[in-house]
């Protein structure tokens, strides 16, 4: 019997040796890589930009800094309500892009931080509570299609479009998928002498009550002829224009806003000094330049002079009249929508 | 388990042939499978390896031309007066400078000159590869703050495009920067460069200090080996484990901070190792069936003659004793079936002879039986005797027929052991019935210790020893006496019978002394006498005969008082 049980142990001890053996071989691939990166070499960024945005500035951060950043692209509030539901344990340690008004409603998400570049920031982007950083500005302009609308006759501004000239004429995103849309929505209201249900009627009537898929999606219809007049972002034209696009910007004359897209440490990151130290680089001159001349942004520094003059006045954007009344704008919006057997 | 098992001899034989061919085949496939996985990984580990240092080889050639020829135009003050001065009117001598510096490499790069402003002024491409590039940014930034470093950079291009720039300050003589000396490797390059180093299957991957994809062709095309090495790094995970079955080999490039990644198919996919196992499994299988068959051979050649003898055995224990075993093998088999053959023939044989003694036996009991109705007739005629004698005045009839009487009732009786005195009356008897028989011829007395009278000794022990006296000793004699004292010696009880005939002979004692049954002839109730003493308390007593001096013979019977006593009781 115990000589048996030697037998057993025997075979089993060849078979864990064959095991083993096993192991072994399945580590085969060699080389050195880089050494172990410690937490203080790191950095977590939630961001809304286009990779085309915020690549060569993380690619410069890491240079300059030697912190190795992670990248989560996604929507602004898709983003943001992550890192609310993801509260204290969210591997987010700073939140780039999107609109301050988005930032606005998400601030309990923020740890205050008073940017080291505060005192070049132009006045009416800093805040009393310092829950975000404006990274840059972006204006709402007009574009039409210059190669079916003669310069001399298309719109000079928001007023011009509701002349009963251009119905049927103009693309516009869904204020309820863009947010840019919803602030040129918001800036109509504020710019224009009328009563807001009145302009928001007629707007819609000019519209046909049809609206476009996307941002993206307004510039592509214009720039193809489908549509004439389209409103959309200084930065996306200009971008569009730059690649041959048959579009021309026109700056409204009543005046535009320029709301800005921001960026906040998150409250209980992870690398919280990282973070400011990413907070303090975005607004820092090199990469406000870099957006002003390289990214078709306007820069919220007050020192910097880009290389191509900036134009169009920006009006007085009432971010808090915007903010309370975002809802309700949106909802009548879309009554107006679907009332008229419109959607998009 | 283990009880199914040993619970027959064709599993046991089935288990001990998987121990012995299974086990080891599948124990040996293993450890050949894992020597083999072990023995090629390496080889190809190492042929790898070798493939692997040729890619960094070549980049590094590469990249310390790009800094030799940096070195010359960097130094070369034409080219730094060149490049401040934007209306410079020597343009072809700059140009012939660059093409001459860069001669061995241009197909592997565009080699660039930027004014201290970042705006490309002289370039070796046909198209001029970023027309400007920001001085505060990247690169030339990096240039700008160390002018005599040869700058290593991945760069994003306007359209999107990867591609590694390498920068210098260009100096002149002088310490001050007077523009850029700019090395562009787009994808284009790289595939020109690396050409012949990897074939079809492999893939080749360059990334930066922060393990971001630079360039990469053939199976890590896509970002994904950058993007996957990236996430491994950071997670903390081992960045040359096995990706999609190919193998990943990361060297760093010299001091340029860049990492080249070669993929390699891994020489195991687990569809190799799996069809290795499959075949290890069939193998397995088949030397199962193998031991199955052999199993069920052996067993049936050597469990056949066992089950033959079984059932034969089954038979005999039912009583079929004339079983006959054939078995036509000449091994031990043959033999045993040989034996068992003989065993019953013995066992009949012995039967029979039982059978026949039992057979004789019945007949003597039987006879026995029979003859057993006789005492009881001969008693009851024999007091009818005494009863007939008495009415017709003959005492010697009545006295004969009453004494015949009482020797038959204690003779008959069953009982083995009677007290002292018993024996004595009993002895009594026949010496009345003696005296009768020859006329008064001798005389009988006997004495006996009153302490000895209830000593139980066995039935008719003395009175053999009187009719031995009567009979040889008193034969001749006209008068004789014949005396009997019984006494008690320590334990003993002891019982002389003395007569004063003509005494006993030599031979008679001798024989006595050897108790040879053989040779006692004519003294049967003797040696009976001693025989029975002796089979009932041990050799230690019985009959001692001694011819007296004046005359006559003394038998003396010794037995255990106590142990007569002790036969009683029980």
């Amino acid at each position: 019997m115990k000589g048996k049980r030697k037998v057993w142990a025997v075979c089993l001890g060849i078979a864990v040796a064959a095991m083993s053996a096993a192991g072994c071989a399945s580590v085969e691939s060699g080389g050195q890589g880089p050494e172990k990166v410690s937490e203080e070499k790191r950095l977590t960024v939630y961001t809304s930009h286009k990779q085309e945005v915020y690549a060569p500035i993380v690619k410069e951060f890491e240079e300059r800094t030697g912190i190795w950043v992670e990248v989560v692209p996604g929507g602004t509030t898709e983003l943001l309500e992550r890192i609310r539901k993801e509260g204290e344990k969210s591997p987010c340690d700073v939140m780039f892009g999107g609109g301050v008004e988005s930032y606005e409603v998400y601030k309990d998400c923020f740890a205050p931080y008073e940017s080291t570049q505060s005192d070049h920031i132009e006045s009416i982007y800093r805040t009393e509570d310092h829950a975000w950083t404006a990274f840059t500005e972006l204006p709402i302009v007009l574009i039409y299609n210059n190669k079916l609308v003669d310069a001399a006759a298309a719109p000079r501004g928001f007023e011009d479009l509701l002349d009963g000239n251009w119905d049927g004429k103009v693309s516009f995103a869904d204020p309820g998928k863009s947010g840019s849309s919803c602030t040129m929505l918001e800036t109509m209201i504020q710019v224009l002498p009328m009563r807001e249900n009145e302009i928001l009627e007629q707007f819609a009537k000019v519209l046909n009550y049809r609206m476009a898929a996307g941002s993206g999606a307004v510039l592509d219809e214009v720039s193809e002829g489908k549509y004439l007049v389209g409103l959309t972002l200084e930065e996306t034209a200009k971008k569009y224009i730059d690649r041959g696009a048959a579009l021309s910007i026109v700056y409204p004359r009543e005046g535009t806003s320029a709301v800005a897209d921001g960026c906040a440490v998150i409250k209980g990151a992870e690398h919280e000094e990282n973070a400011k130290l990413f907070v303090d680089f975005i607004v820092s001159p090199d990469v406000q330049r870099l957006a002003a001349d390289e990214l078709y942004r306007r820069t919220v520094r007050d020192d910097i002079i880009p290389s191509q003059k900036e134009e169009g006045s920006i009006m007085d954007f009432d971010l808090e009249w915007a903010v309370k009344n975002q809802e309700s704008i949106l909802e009548r919006w879309a009554a107006l929508m679907d009332g008229n057997g419109g959607g998009s | 388990m283990k009880k199914f098992i040993q619970s027959s001899f064709r599993r046991e034989l089935l288990v001990s042939f998987l121990a012995v061919s299974v086990l080891p085949l599948i124990v040996c496939c293993l450890f050949l499978i894992q020597l083999f996985k072990v023995k090629v990984g390496r080889d190809f580990e190492k042929k790898d390896m070798e493939l692997a240092g040729a890619v960094e080889q070549q980049l590094m050639t590469l990249f310390d031309g790009y800094g030799a020829a940096a070195e010359v135009l960097c130094m070369d003050p034409v080219v730094a007066d060149a490049l401040q001065n934007e209306t410079y009117g020597r343009k072809n001598e700059v140009y012939r400078r660059l093409y001459s510096a860069t001669s061995s490499y241009r197909e592997m790069a565009g080699f660039n000159l930027y004014n201290p402003d970042g705006s490309c002024l002289y370039s070796t491409g046909n198209r001029i590869y970023g027309q400007s590039l920001p001085v505060y940014w990247g690169i030339l930034r990096e240039a700008h703050a160390h002018p005599n470093d040869l700058i290593i950079r991945s760069d994003l291009e306007s359209d999107g495009d990867e591609v590694l720039r390498f920068a210098r300050a260009v100096t002149g003589d002088s310490e001050e920067c007077s523009g850029y000396f700019v090395v562009t490797m787009t994808a284009e390059h790289f595939a020109k460069a690396l050409s012949g180093t990897y074939s079809g299957q492999d893939g080749i991957c360059i990334l930066n200090g922060f393990l971001e994809t630079v360039y990469s062709v053939g199976t890590a095309s896509g970002e994904t080996v950058g993007t996957v090495l990236r996430s491994r790094f950071l997670q903390g995970e081992p960045l040359t484990e096995v990706w999609n079955n190919n193998s990943i080999y990361v060297s760093s490039l010299g001091d340029t901070g860049l990492y080249s990644v070669l993929i390699r198919p891994h020489v195991f996919t687990s569809d190799t190792t799996r069809s290795m196992y499959t075949v290890l499994i069939f193998m397995a299988a088949g030397s199962f069936l193998l031991s199955v068959a052999v199993a069920v051979g052996i067993s049936s050649f050597l469990s056949k003659p066992i089950h033959v003898l079984h059932d034969a055995m089954d038979e005999v224990q039912e009583g079929k004793l004339d079983t006959h075993v054939d078995m036509e093998r000449p091994d031990e088999f043959g033999e045993l079936a040989e034996n068992f053959n003989i065993m019953t023939k013995r066992i009949s044989s012995y039967m029979e002879e039982r059978v026949q003694r039992e057979k004789e036996l019945n007949e003597t009991q039987i006879a026995m039986m029979q003859s057993q109705l006789n005492p009881h007739f001969l008693y009851n005629t024999l007091d009818t005797m005494k009863w007939v004698a008495k009415a017709n005045h003959i005492p010697e009839i009545a006295t004969l027929a009453a004494k015949l009487a009482k020797i038959l009732r204690t003779s008959i009786s069953s009982a083995q052991f009677i007290t002292l005195r018993e024996e004595m009356t009993l002895v009594e008897s026949y010496a009345e019935i003696q005296k009768i028989r020859f006329n008064g011829k001798f005389d009988f007395r006997y004495e006996i210790d009153p302490e000895t009278e209830e000593i139980m000794v066995p039935k008719l022990i003395v009175q053999p020893i009187v009719e031995n006296a009567v009979i040889h000793g008193l034969a001749d004699a006209d008068e004789g006496h014949i005396f009997v004292r019984a006494h008690r010696e320590k334990a003993e009880l002891v019982i002389e019978v003395s007569d004063d005939g003509c005494g006993i002979s030599d031979d008679v004692i001798r024989l006595l002394g050897n108790r040879d049954k053989e040779q006692r002839k004519g003294h049967i109730g003797f040696y009976n006498v001693d025989t029975i003493i002796r089979l009932h308390y041990g050799e230690n007593y019985g009959l001692r005969a001694e011819r007296l001096e004046g005359g006559g013979t003394r038998v003396t019977i010794r037995i255990p008082a106590a142990a007569a006593e002790t036969q009683m009781q029980g």
